[in-house]
């Protein structure tokens, strides 16, 4: 059974070499997201201006929820996989793993894992560098829980990230062009991730309801384990128990595009 | 000089019919900028929902401010191309506070 994973530790192998040739661009990628967050810096800073407290959190542990989501985008955050796998497909180099013992999914993702390591690596150059003006602001609870529940928490969100990536990618099957569709999602995910602001200001009916959305565990829902957003262990497990839910459907939901996909797929030459 | 704008109006009907030939995807760009202004405005009701004030601004001088930025960029992608905008044919956030990942480049 271990034989048959090491053709994708293989695919991890060369997944790492050839993002490690490209780390300059992920290096300089890193670099201008300080820009955000110095974007984030001044925004935050003048709304705070007039408050001491924003939705029960101080301007330092704001600042930490965003520093937290920049590390977090470049551990676990999907960039490029849903337009490298609709390239794959419209130019027809699936067919090569049609034809082998080897499963599609798992060999992606196996990259993904190895990109994730390279691009999370590289921020916490520039982070490094940025801290002697963070280091002020950043506050971190000291609960252990919080690690042993936002570790696995982290590994189902880069799940989840790779798995909604995985289904635009599959779309190729039926689109010509899936940019329409990634771009309206990275819309949705903005605001329902947590991205633009913290989930937890908006009403309160909204966000129990974003709750129960793919969404809120691509990054929000680590993110506040990590940075106290999330008060007690109990609601963490509530919702590593719904992020699960939603690993297994769109795992499913991920498979059942390439099976119907594959239906509708020709492959002639080569 | 009529005659220059009467060929700009027929390259601005040129260009409205070739677009629409492919309603499907005209309709999906067209939810895409909705959905991102939406965004924009969205953060700004946000944040003004536990403050009165930023900089100065209020809530309403805020929106307008982001209302014109978010107008200047459209009129300059329509006038001086797609190829302008990092985004290509459409727009992101008017107020870059996300690090959510970029278009394929």
């Amino acid at each position: 059974m271990f034989a048959s994973f090491n053709k994708y530790r293989q695919a991890f192998l060369v997944g790492l070499q050839s993002n490690l040739v490209y780390r300059v661009n992920f290096a300089v990628r890193g670099f201008f997201s300080l820009f955000h967050l110095a974007v984030v810096f001044v925004l935050w800073g003048a709304a705070y201006a007039h408050a001491d407290s924003i939705g029960g959190f101080a301007l330092g542990q704001t600042i930490t929820y965003f520093v937290m989501l920049m590390v977090l985008m470049f551990f676990i955050g999907a960039f490029n996989e849903d337009y490298q796998i609709s390239e794959e497909i419209r130019n027809g180099l699936i067919n090569q793993f049609l034809l082998k013992p080897i499963n599609y999914f798992t060999y992606r993702f196996s990259i993904f894992i190895a990109a994730r390591l390279v691009t999370g690596s590289l921020i916490l150059i520039p982070l490094l560098l940025a801290m002697p003006v963070l280091k002020d602001y950043l506050t971190f609870p000291h609960d252990w829980w919080r690690l042993w529940l936002g570790l696995p928490a982290m590994a189902l969100s880069a799940l989840i990230q790779f798995s909604i990536a995985y289904c635009f990618g599959m779309l190729t099957f039926w689109f010509l062009e899936i940019q329409g569709f990634v771009i309206l999602s990275m819309a949705i995910e903005s605001v329902l991730g947590g991205q633009m602001f913290p989930l937890d200001l908006l009403p309160d009916w909204i966000f129990r309801a974003a709750g129960y959305l793919p969404f809120y565990y691509q990054m929000y829902f680590p993110a506040a384990i990590f940075t106290g957003r999330l008060k007690t262990p109990m609601e963490a497990v509530h919702g590593l128990g719904i992020e699960l839910c939603w690993v297994i459907a769109l795992l499913g939901l991920n498979q059942l595009l390439w099976t119907r996909g594959l239906r509708r797929h020709t492959a002639v030459g080569g | 000089m009529l005659r220059y704008l009467n060929i700009w109006l027929a390259s601005v009907r040129y260009s409205i019919v070739r677009t629409l030939m492919f309603r499907g995807d005209f309709l999906v760009w067209s939810l895409v900028e909705f959905c991102w202004m939406g965004v924009n405005l969205l953060l700004i009701e946000v944040i003004y929902r536990h403050t009165q004030s930023i900089a100065g601004w209020n809530k309403y001088e805020m929106m307008l401010l982001v209302g014109t930025s978010m107008l200047v960029q459209r009129l300059l992608m329509g006038f001086s191309g797609a190829a302008s905008s990092k985004w290509g044919a459409t727009s992101g956030p008017a107020i870059s506070t996300s690090f959510s990942r970029s278009p394929a480049t």
